[in-house]
């Protein structure tokens, strides 16, 4: 079982600044011999510090993700030692934990740091390994049933995780740790400013010595450790003319990354070509819809003999033909069907091409739950009264922790969001009313392939934590394209404190905790004259 | 006590903080303690021209996850009997409702179906429900749809 560990930046930050700042440094010792890196002449050590990590486990064939919710830092009263080269928790602490994973449904992660370790192959000493030996299993023991036990140790510069496998009773390596979002100095992996990265995957040190993990299923590749057939996507010769661009390291990432495309329209049909030419590893498909005469204006790479079949299946055939090596999962379904949530979930990325605000709350909100990267497209034109083309563009938006999200930025419109996501009796009724009718937006083919590629580009700029140009930043959170002007405007965004979704009281990292669903019809509601039926708010 | 942090949970969770809100201002409030699927006031004013001092108003609370209140509520539902003090009809007030088992389940028991759509939503957390768009605020564009009845009975 393939199992890693997702942060949002703000937690990441949190737990590297307790572990690295906030421990209290009286003796300012140095550590002479201490295992691992030895610290650069003259710099000060200091003591070891720990916290709890409280995460979601989302369960999947591709292995489990643990994603982090709530970081408990353990302050001085609650350690029971703590030296330059060892720390132990509380009985206490430790319960305290306990209780919680056990009522809410966390796993929990231990973390604590090498402070002395400056070095790029962090891992545990013979004392960490004794202690999690004894202990890990106890641990694990008292956890809810599909609740992970993992330990973590932090390096200036590098990281190394396990988990304990309850089936198997012994301890595993986690094979990587993902930090989602904007986060600041101290947050960075190797404790430095200079990379604009939104996206980073550390490999830890037991998985690259670890033997390779059979899949669990067939044709699921394991988080991290696909390589193509040909013996790796970046020594592929039909790379060779875009390697310079996005570097060879990129290329490996997109072959090792699962990419989720909701929406199988103009923009969709575009989308999932291009990442079928560019190497992307595994692509999961997502569209309830057939194509119909009227789609082929503008789904690229569709013939007449595609009328009447699942768009779905049009496309898994296309990017199999442009790239046989890339895996290909479909759904025909909405994306509120639990045929589409789970492969959705487990997805690394997750790019949004619906025209439907239903959707996208729906999508923005699994982002945000998942901690997945959410890269959201949308183009439209408007003509004015005399027929004439007014407005003629589109947007790519990204939702990432720090960045705020497609619901605090006001981008849902509320009434079609809510018609959308209604249950089906109210559309009905909606629609017997002459309400919740809309005609059908125009569309043309060159608009959809620009804001497609657009889309396409941030995800290989977000995947390669630097631009494939020169000089060009990390992903904005929006970027708008006026066809008319023509041009091209990023907009920045940050996180609203008080947005439900993305906010301090927010959904962030809940996952399987908190499972998304449609509405069903409500229970019976009370009849007029019988006031008092339900909860008073005073009772 | 454990947090519940599943949908369903959260929505009653903050139901109850916004009930206590709606209480200050209504009399008779409660809200469904199940699936936190529904929020009812007992007696809500409405104002002159009305053949009613008073009615009752049930608001349907979207939840589905994502759900209330990322999802605003879009319709609500009174008495059936409402009409216009000189009893005409009121356009977009829908007395028979859907052919539906679960329409019917509300007409049958007495309540009549407006269709009034809020077009701007921007919510906050349960930690500070005021600084966003809540149940009062859509109570208050109810209140300003029965303010509007001129309009609403076509003259």
């Amino acid at each position: 079982m393939n199992v890693e560990i997702v942060f949002p930046g703000p937690q990441w930050e949190l737990l590297r600044r307790h572990l690295f700042e906030a421990v209290p440094d009286p003796d300012t010792r140095s550590i002479p011999g201490a295992p691992g890196a030895p610290s650069a002449p003259g710099t000060p050590g200091v003591d070891e510090g720990l916290a709890f990590a409280l995460a979601a486990p989302v369960h999947s064939p591709a292995g489990v993700r643990l994603t982090v919710r709530e970081i408990l830092p353990a302050r001085p009263q609650d350690l029971e030692h703590r030296s330059p080269v060892a720390i132990a928790p509380t009985a206490d602490f430790v319960a305290a934990a306990l209780t919680r994973c056990r009522q809410e449904g966390w796993s929990l992660i231990e973390a604590h740091s090498h402070p002395f370790d400056h070095g790029s192959g962090t891992t545990f000493s013979g004392v960490d390994w004794s202690s999690d030996r004894a202990k890990m299993p106890r641990v694990a023991g008292l956890l809810p049933e599909n609740a992970l036990h993992a330990t973590m140790v932090l390096g200036r510069s590098h990281l190394d995780a396990h988990y304990y496998d309850r089936k198997s009773a012994s301890i595993r390596p986690i094979h990587r740790v993902r930090v989602l979002g904007a986060v600041g100095a101290v947050g960075a992996v190797g404790g430095r400013v200079d990379a604009p990265q939104l996206l980073r995957i550390t490999p830890t040190s037991s998985a690259a010595t670890a033997p390779p993990t059979a899949p669990t299923a067939p044709r699921r590749r394991a988080w991290g450790r696909h390589r193509q057939d040909s013996g790796g996507a970046a020594d592929d010769q039909r790379y060779d003319r875009q390697i310079p661009l996005i570097g060879r390291e990129t290329q490996q990432q997109l072959a090792e990354t699962t990419v989720a495309i909701v929406g199988l329209g103009g923009l969709g049909s575009f989308t999932a070509l291009e990442c079928a030419h560019l190497g992307v590893g595994r692509l999961v498909l997502v569209d309830p819809d057939t194509v119909e005469p009227s789609n082929l204006n503008r789904l690229i790479g569709a013939t007449e003999a595609a009328v009447g079949r699942p768009k779905v299946e049009v496309y898994a055939d296309l990017v199999r033909a442009v790239a046989p090596a890339c895996t290909v999962d479909t759904v025909q379904d909405s994306i509120l069907s639990s045929d589409a949530l789970g492969p959705v979930r487990a997805a690394d990325l997750v790019l949004g091409c619906v025209d439907s605000h239903g959707a996208r709350l729906v999508l923005n909100q699994l982002a945000v739950q998942y901690v997945i990267p959410y890269l959201d497209a949308g183009s439209g034109a408007r003509l004015d009264d005399a027929h004439r083309v007014s407005r003629l563009g589109g947007q790519v938006q990204a939702v990432l922790p720090g960045l705020g999200c497609l619901e605090c930025r006001g981008f849902i419109d509320a009434r079609r969001a809510a018609f959308d996501l209604a249950p089906q009796h109210i559309r009905s009724r909606e629609i017997a009313h002459g309400y919740g009718t809309r005609e059908p937006a125009p569309s043309v083919v060159f608009l959809n392939g620009l804001v497609a590629s657009l889309l396409v580009a941030q995800t290989v700029q977000l995947l390669s934590g630097t631009t494939p140009t020169a000089h060009a930043g990390p992903v904005p959170a929006i970027t708008l394209c006026d066809v008319l002007t023509p041009s091209l405007l990023p907009v920045a965004a940050g996180p609203v404190d008080a947005c439900p979704t993305c906010g301090a009281d927010g959904v962030t990292a809940l996952a399987d905790l908190s499972p998304l669903h449609s509405a069903t019809a409500s229970a019976p509601p009370p009849a007029v004259g019988r006031t008092g039926i339900g909860g008073r708010p005073d009772a | 006590m454990a947090t519940d942090l599943s949908a369903a949970g959260r929505r009653r969770s903050r139901l109850q903080a916004e009930v206590q809100l709606l209480a200050q201002r209504y009399r008779d409030v409660s809200f469904d303690r199940q699936d936190a699927s529904w929020v009812h006031i007992g007696r809500f004013p409405v104002p002159g021209g009305w053949n009613r001092p008073q009615v009752e108003i049930l608001i349907d609370v979207p939840h589905g996850n994502p759900g209330y209140p990322s999802v605003a509520p879009q319709w609500f539902w009174t008495d059936r009997d409402l009409r216009t003090s000189d009893g005409r009809a009121i356009q977009h007030f829908f007395t028979s409702g859907g052919s539906s088992l679960a329409d019917r389940s509300y007409t049958t028991k007495g309540w009549g179906h407006f269709c009034i759509h809020v077009t701007s939503w921007l919510p906050s957390s349960g930690l500070r429900i005021r600084e966003g768009h809540n149940l009062l605020s859509y109570l208050d564009l109810i209140a300003a749809v029965f303010r509007d009845r001129q309009r609403l009975a076509g003259g």
